[in-house]
């Protein structure tokens, strides 16, 4: 029974508007749309220039970014679509260097760049003036405080339709940062089948990335201050995407997607650390630089949908993820778009992530154990689950104009006691995550 | 865990095909008005998905799948 209750109702206007001698709302695309988000989003021949900034900022003054990013979008009345992105975006602040909390004072250095006459710690970088040393005091988790980069990355794509239902959309973007660099090509092909209530699409990216840390390579599992291996290092990442829309009734779409991706070279944090406690007291005894494989093949798979209820739509998404080194996470995320007056919206958000251990992840070793092939006591690396609680709102301020908004909040919650752990680590707080707070706003201008 | 995969990827067809077939799923050409709807559309605002997977992926091991798992950055 799809000659619904609004089916009927659009058609008694059209008829009512004939009566009264208005114009009849076409299709109710525009005019008596009850909101402006109830228009219709195909807008071939038209031009848009998106502009957004993103604060984000984490508890305990540690990491805050800015992020600036423009998109101008051409629409052209074919059918084809070109877009152009560029971001920048400037850190600082204090990350975790993978070393656990102590009741001492702990000195952390970066590996030396020469055999002799090198130094600990005397490797300052011209562009962020970290040297790469600093001092924890007792107690505290272990950060660098040097932390500070900048970011400029672009991106261009190209959606062009072919025959027969096709659409090749082929794209690139490169990344710059003080100490990576990253580029990448895509290409992806969809089609679309029974009457556009299908879409199959199939798409390929290749990435080359090549990180340069200004403190060196440090040799794998070396303790500090040993002669670096090497000043840059590469990995490539091949990932592969294949997934399904699907149409299930006039106001009640699905997504699948398929991701496999492999990606071999250097993966290891060159600026993370591992601490080896002794023990019987759980103090520190030594810190050596973490290791991890150089291959990971990651797959996943992707459910989305979208559900319209008068003009409220109900987003809801999950996410299987697993990769080769043992982890493997859960994210689902759910929102509610709800129109607000003639042309605005909220929309409260929700979202849960939870992942696994990746099996050489370890927050500490006892320096009497053998030390494993790969280690990392990375807290990405371990399990935890995290809750993104998120409000959006946006408004179409003239037919030319839209703002819009976001505020979220986002913390991670793992195991911070192992009462197990030796001497004093049994009561130090061995979890390193992350809460934060971001702020978004934009603005979009549309050229008819 | 790659059979499972495997299992839900030999699937999607299936999907299709019903909207081929018997089964009444889709909509005509002339229910399209909610389906065309800026609201109703996948990845709706690029710039705060892209945001967000940038923070994502510095902060979680999992990347991917609504888009290709790359970054493009040294955060991860």
């Amino acid at each position: 029974m799809q000659l619904s209750g609004r089916g009927l109702t659009a058609t008694l206007g059209v008829l009512a508007g004939a009566l009264l001698g208005s114009p009849p709302a076409a299709a109710q695309s525009e005019g008596a749309a009850a909101n402006a988000y109830d228009r219709t989003a195909s807008e071939p021949g038209t031009m848009v220039a998106d502009t957004a900034v993103l604060i984000y900022q984490e508890d305990d003054d540690r990491v805050r970014a800015v992020e600036a990013a423009s998109t101008i979008t051409w629409n052209a009345p074919g059918g084809a679509v070109v877009s152009g992105r560029l971001t920048y975006d400037a850190l600082t602040g204090a990350t975790p260097n993978g070393g656990i909390r102590s009741r001492y004072a702990q000195s952390f250095y970066p590996p030396s760049k020469t055999a002799i006459g090198g130094g600990l710690g005397t490797n300052p970088d011209t562009q962020t003036g970290a040297s790469g040393r600093y001092t924890v005091p007792p107690g505290q988790l272990p950060v660098d405080k040097g932390f500070k980069d900048h970011r400029e990355a672009y991106d261009l794509g190209v959606t062009l339709p072919l025959a027969d239902g096709f659409k090749l959309s082929v794209g690139g973007a490169a990344s710059f940062e003080t100490d990576f660099t990253s580029w990448s090509t895509r290409a992806s092909l969809a089609k679309d089948l029974w009457n556009k209530n299908t879409t199959l699409s199939v798409g390929f990216n290749f990435e080359h990335d090549t990180v340069r840390p200004f403190t060196g390579i440090p040799r794998a599992q070396s303790f500090m201050g040993d002669q670096i291996a090497g000043r840059s290092r590469v990995k490539r990442v091949a990932s592969l995407v294949a997934g399904i829309t699907q149409i299930l009734s006039p106001d009640w779409l699905v997504q699948l997607n398929y991701s496999y991706g492999i990606s071999r070279g250097y993966h290891t944090d060159p600026y993370k650390l591992f601490t080896l406690v002794d023990g019987d007291t759980g103090d520190p005894f030594y810190t050596i630089y973490e290791e991890r494989p150089g291959v990971r093949r990651r797959s996943s798979i992707y459910g989305a949908t979208k559900f319209a209820l008068g003009s409220s739509v109900t987003d809801a998404s999950v996410r299987w993820y697993h990769d080769s080194w043992g982890i493997t996470a859960l994210t689902w995320s759910f929102s509610e778009h709800l129109p607000v007056g003639r042309a605005a919206y909220l929309e409260p958000g929700l979202r849960y992530y939870h992942q696994t251990a990746a099996r050489f992840f370890a927050p500490y070793l006892r320096v009497d154990e053998p030390t494993p092939r790969y280690l990392s006591a990375d807290s990405r690396l371990s399990r935890f689950r995290a809750w993104t609680v998120s409000l959006k709102a946006g408004a179409q301020l003239t037919p030319r104009l839209e703002i819009y908004g976001l505020v979220e909040r986002y913390v991670q919650r793992g195991l911070r006691f192992d009462r197990s752990a030796p001497g004093v680590l049994a009561r130090t707080d061995l979890f390193a995550g992350t809460r934060s707070t971001s702020v978004i706003s934009g603005l979009r201008y549309t050229w008819h | 865990m790659r059979r499972s995969s495997l299992l839900i990827l030999a699937l999607l067809p299936l999907l299709g095909a019903c909207a081929h077939g018997g089964v009444q799923i889709g909509a005509k050409p002339w229910q399209r008005d909610v389906l065309a709807r800026r609201s109703m559309q996948l990845g709706r605002d690029p710039s705060v998905i892209a945001f967000d997977e940038h923070t994502y992926f510095s902060k979680e091991a999992a990347s991917g799948g609504r888009s290709f798992d790359g970054g493009g950055c040294g955060c991860n």
